[in-house]
């Protein structure tokens, strides 16, 4: 136990579980921090906060935190969330995701989630790969790029995440990495705080399955990667084409008022209740 | 909203160095990423022999947090001036 | 008013479960429409929001399980409709349901398989998918209606059933019966019986999401009441929190297991109708019990013959014991299914070498008529 406990402490649940279970250097217990920064931050009891996660190595924080936590089925966290907040619509959620789980398996429970701009907050972690099951290859692999299933470099074009839920619905998009955890706080903040679905993209290292088939086993090194390989809004807004290139853009996308789904289920109901055969 | 918690002292006699420093790394959670030593701003921090992280300059740190935020493993704090564990004002709205 | 109490009406199959369901005090339908069993989602678009309840068209069926059991376990009942290539999709998500414990109903209204099959018609092919269509060790309760009313108060009884054993009920129906419509007189609303399983009352750091009872199942809490616990679909221990101890798994494997095996009797329920008197049963479920009850009446008025009528209602678990003990002593057991043979092995399995069980199997999509019957009773007598 330490002697002097990191702040966020008082929202990590049972002492035994730690040190936890990712690789030295993972990405995901970052964003975790940050995440329980938020909750903190926005008042949130921790009653009312339920943490859902598909199946993966980002899909393993529930299990670390003090909340009620709901570890579903590879890419189904969302429909799962759909399903606690229709039955009630006080619990705040945040669904974790990889970026296997939340595009492809989970890929349609993405776009229709964020088509019905449910009341949650949508985390896709993306470290390039599918992590646990070995280090396969992923909808985000960049082309070229080794994977356990792509030892000859991927061949599949990628696509971004974050315009799929923006001309889906979502009413907040950004994109942060781990590296930038001042601004990943900020976004998340944001994100959670914002009525509507909103998505997060965090990326993330992976020294272990990814980093370790493409030269980057180290994790500094990765991290370095995160901060030399990505540009925020303002500064990509200066930048020319030439120069953007192979560059990742970081920040708040999107951020629209637009009306929320329970909020349009309240005024079917209040119809439904007037045509109603007494 | 700032919220505080007295920093108990460690149980164990630390080194000097620690005794004054801000930054307390717990050496049983700490997986010897490197994240921390590698990004702090002044080099307060140090991979040891035991694959650790260790506070070998606690003076020159200004408590920008970043090592505690970044570390993945939960296993860095960073206290104020008396020791308290506390969230920096004013960081998030 | 939605359900018409105390009164009579001319209802559908599909119909009767959707007020079956307001009747048990529906919170949460999520579905995905399929052939045939889409009235019941139309029909509860329709009654739900009236009352204030949720209703919601997922974008597919794997969607659907998924947000029931979230629904449930944030202290919604909650119901699901779908037909056999639904179902089939809806596999990871029952056994999910099973291994977290967590209530609900699952109407299937069979149709022919496999595959797209014969949406449009009737089949009972689904029967042994009910029991073991997920993967791995797993509980599983099914009820089968034979008539609309039944469709009714098969519902209700899911509901009761899923919440006293903390597990998914799966109501079988079919096309036919989902499709026909009956004469249904509503029983008054005083007379119902309505389920709710009890709440944990310890305080919040001794509750055990998994405790170990006498009975297997435990009062379980819903997010949000202060009880902050942990579901995952990776076996657990007494707590929900993941495990590979080989004694917490064997544990919980047990508790799967015996909760419903515990006292199947409790479970049991079945129609008997001249089985002890004659030497000839006719073992049939769901709308083919249809056919053999008048098959079996048509074989007394033609032929001064008794033939027996065995039916089970619950047809998972299956009743082992009242099956041996009933129809071991018979010289012929008929199994009628609109299948290939899927229950049939059931009752081979329960009887001796000497009770000769004889198949009669209808694919095409049509029912099993009284006459096939008769003749294929008279063939073997």
């Amino acid at each position: 136990m330490p002697a002097h406990l990191p702040y966020e402490y008082k929202y990590l649940r049972h002492k035994k579980k730690f040190p936890h279970v990712w690789c030295p250097g993972c990405g995901i217990g970052i964003l975790m921090g940050s995440i329980i920064r938020a909750v903190d931050a926005l008042g949130w009891k921790k009653d009312d906060v339920v943490m859902s996660s598909g199946i993966g190595c980002t899909s393993r924080m529930p299990v670390y935190v003090d909340f009620n936590t709901l570890h579903t089925t590879h890419g189904r966290a969302l429909a799962f969330s759909t399903g606690v907040k229709l039955a009630n619509p006080e619990l705040q959620i945040v669904a974790v995701m990889g970026d296997g789980d939340a595009l492809a398996i989970g890929g349609n429970h993405l776009i229709h989630t964020a088509r019905r701009n449910l009341d949650m907050t949508a985390i896709v972690v993306n470290n390039s790969n599918y992590g646990m099951t070995g280090g396969q290859f992923s909808p985000t692999t960049p082309e070229g790029a080794k994977t356990s299933t792509t030892p000859y470099g991927m061949i599949e074009p990628t696509f971004d995440a974050c315009d799929l839920a923006r001309s889906a619905g979502a009413s907040f998009v950004a994109r942060g990495t781990v590296y930038h955890v001042m601004e990943l706080d900020k976004f998340l903040q944001k994100a959670m705080r914002k009525k509507g679905f909103s998505l997060v993209e965090v990326l993330s290292p992976c020294p272990t399955s990814f980093g370790r088939r493409n030269k980057q086993a180290d994790p500094v090194k990765m991290m370095e990667s995160l901060r030399d390989g990505t540009v925020n809004t303002a500064q990509a807004k200066k930048m020319k084409p030439e120069e953007l290139e192979g560059k990742i853009v970081r920040g708040i996308f999107h951020d629209i008022e637009k009306k929320e789904y329970l909020e349009r289920y309240e005024e079917l109901c209040a119809r439904a209740s007037e045509t109603a055969v007494k | 909203m700032a919220e505080k918690a007295t920093a108990k002292p460690a149980k164990e006699s630390p080194k000097e160095s620690e005794q004054v420093s801000s930054v307390h790394i717990f050496p049983e959670w700490c997986k010897g990423c490197g994240i921390c030593v590698a990004f702090c701003p002044k080099q307060v921090l140090e991979m040891g022999d035991d694959q650790k992280a260790h506070v070998a300059h606690p003076e020159k740190c200004i408590r920008c947090y970043l090592c505690a935020r970044r570390c993945p493993d939960f296993a860095i704090t960073v206290a104020d001036e008396e020791g308290n564990i506390v969230r920096e004002e004013g960081d998030h709205q | 008013m939605i359900v018409p109490w105390g009164e009579t009406r001319l209802v559908q199959g599909n119909e009767a479960v959707a007020l079956g369901a307001v009747a048990s005090e529906l919170d949460l339908f999520a579905g995905y429409p399929i052939t045939p069993s889409s009235e019941v989602a139309e029909l509860l678009s329709r009654f739900l929001p009236q009352q204030g309840k949720k209703w919601i068209q997922m974008e597919d069926e794997i969607a659907s399980i998924s947000a029931i059991i979230g629904g449930s376990l944030a202290g919604a009942r909650s119901m699901t409709a779908t037909s056999g290539p639904g179902f089939s999709l809806m596999q990871e998500g029952l056994g999910y349901a099973c291994m977290t414990e967590v209530p609900l109903v699952l109407v299937n209204v069979m149709r022919g398989g496999p595959s797209t099959g014969l949406p449009t018609q009737v089949a009972q092919g689904d029967v042994m998918q009910a029991r073991w269509g997920t993967h791995g060790d797993h509980p599983v309760i099914a009820l089968i209606p034979a008539d609309v009313k039944e469709c009714f108060e098969l519902t209700i009884k899911a509901f009761n059933l899923a919440e006293e054993y903390r597990t998914p009920v799966i109501l079988l129906s079919d096309e036919v019966i989902g499709h026909m419509r009956e004469r249904v007189d509503f029983p008054e609303k005083e007379e119902m019986d309505l389920t709710r399983q009890p709440r944990p009352d310890v305080p919040v750091e001794w509750y055990e999401h998994y405790h170990p009872t006498a009975t297997n199942v435990s009062p379980m809490a819903r997010f949000g009441r202060g009880y902050r616990f942990h579901v995952t679909g990776l076996t657990h221990d007494v707590h929900g929190f993941p495990t590979r101890k080989v004694d917490e798994v064997n544990a919980k494997m047990e508790r799967l297991k015996h909760k419903i095996t515990r006292r199947l009797e409790d479970l049991e329920d079945n129609r008997i109708h001249g089985v002890e008197e004659s030497d000839v049963v006719i073992f049939a479920y769901g709308s083919v019990y249809r056919s053999a009850m008048a098959a079996r009446q048509m074989l007394a008025e033609e032929d001064g013959e008794n033939v027996g009528v065995f039916r089970p209602v619950t047809i998972w678990p299956f009743p082992d014991k009242t099956v041996k003990e009933l129809l071991d002593t018979k010289d012929v057991v008929l199994v009628p299914e609109l299948n290939q043979g899927q229950i049939i092995h059931e009752v081979e399995r329960l009887t001796v070498d000497s009770v000769r069980v004889v198949p009669l199997h209808r694919v095409d999509g049509y029912e099993i008529t009284p006459e096939e019957i008769v003749d294929r009773i008279r063939e073997v007598m």
